[in-house]
């Protein structure tokens, strides 16, 4: 009796770890772990491109800032024909290659023609132009870079009271500003020739003829 | 920082990842059996995995635990916990009419693994979530116990609580089919 009891409960205990082996048997999506994988990947590089970005922004605002202010600050090149603006910021009319440059009220440059020979112009919202041959060649026919700039760009220049007050001496009397011009690059007189003297000679006094 | 700062910083990051994808690979399938054991939806199951991997990798408490399986099976257990259904947590009564099958039920079901599943599945909370968790082979008792925040002792007298009441419930199945 004791007998048919214990095997009663062997089955059943034996049926109860059968059905909770496949209660708890349960297999994932093939892919699972690759998926939890890239998600992972996902949210690190996410994290780590903000990183990127919050150190690469700063860095990027500053270089601009240096850019600008150093091509602000930059004195223009020698020979080239300047105006100076209100502000107090150089105009200078030709570029290190030769291409004529307008600085606007902003400071910010405009050239015609690029350093490295493509032509461009900047305008006041701080886009670039790039300039066709057409444009190019309509330059050099204005005289852009035979260093005489033309009438437009000169009038539409802001100039100090000294300045306008020159230039308009210069248009009412060419001839005498030729005189002036002349007289300050006529040679001067000649040179002084050096003077030269003669040895001497110094003879020891005598004192026998002394009275 | 220096380059070399930077680049020791990224072999640092690369090998911590890769550890990480190690553990993933070693104990994806156990996080998703305990998951599955208190949920019963392959979904649910599938979400909690990538929850539970997630937050791990994010709080970096994986790199200092012990008892690896333990921990993941205590984390996963909380999770999937939150998106159990609410039952009567505080009953430890068993209702076996409830959990029995009616006789149209009884005629079609002649399965008996299904019909302790379900059986399973009417115990209270306490003791079926003690009685699945023993089912995986990866815990042993400390684990379990470790999981569900309780001593040894008590696992196992709600083991074997739970044991009990399938063992009479199945055994009224049994009597009352072969009586038919």
């Amino acid at each position: 009796m004791q007998n048919n009891e214990s095997d009663e409960l062997e089955q059943l205990d034996r049926r109860i770890d059968s059905a909770l082996t496949s209660y708890v048997d349960a297999h994932p999506s093939p892919n699972l772990e690759y998926r939890v994988i890239e998600n992972i990947h996902r949210t690190a590089y996410r994290k780590s491109r903000f990183w990127q970005w919050a150190i690469a922004t700063p860095l990027l605002a500053v270089s601009l800032l240096v850019v600008i202010h150093y091509s602000v600050s930059r004195p223009a090149s020698v020979g080239a024909p300047s105006v100076r603006s209100k502000d107090g910021s150089t105009q200078s009319t030709t570029t290190t290659v030769g291409a004529p440059s307008l600085r606007s009220k902003g400071g910010t440059d405009q050239s015609p023609i690029a350093k490295v020979g493509a032509p461009s112009l900047r305008s006041k919202g701080g886009t670039s132009k790039t300039l066709t041959e057409k444009d190019s060649s309509s330059f050099h026919s204005k005289g852009w870079l035979t260093g005489t700039p033309p009438q437009s760009a000169a009038t539409t220049s802001v100039l100090t009271l000294h300045d306008s007050a020159l230039v308009a001496f210069a248009r009412e009397n060419p001839e005498q500003l030729h005189a002036l011009f002349a007289k300050a690059n006529a040679p001067g007189p000649e040179p002084l020739a050096p003077i030269r003297i003669d040895d001497i000679e110094i003879k020891p006094i005598a004192t026998e003829d002394l009275p | 920082m220096t380059g070399v700062a930077a680049l020791g910083e990224i072999s640092v990051a690369a090998e911590r990842e890769a550890r990480f994808t190690a553990l993933i690979h070693r104990n994806s399938r156990l996080v998703y059996r305990v998951a599955y054991a208190l949920l019963r939806n392959k979904q649910d199951s599938e979400d909690v995995v990538q929850e539970t991997f997630m937050k791990l990798f994010r709080s970096r408490a994986w790199e200092s635990m012990t008892d690896e399986r333990a921990f993941l099976a205590r984390t996963t257990y909380r999770l999937a916990l939150d998106r159990l259904p609410k039952r009567n947590f505080d009953s430890l009564e068993f209702d076996v009419a409830s959990a029995s099958p009616g006789p149209e039920q009884s005629a079609v079901s002649m399965n008996m693994e299904s019909t302790v599943h379900r059986m399973i599945d009417a115990l209270p909370e306490e003791l079926r979530q003690v009685l699945v968790l023993s089912a995986i082979d990866e815990l042993n008792s400390r684990q379990i116990a470790a999981t569900l925040a309780m001593s040894e002792g008590t696992v196992r007298t709600r083991l074997m609580r739970a044991r009990q009441l399938l063992r009479e419930k199945l055994q009224r199945t049994t009597r009352g089919r072969h009586a038919k």
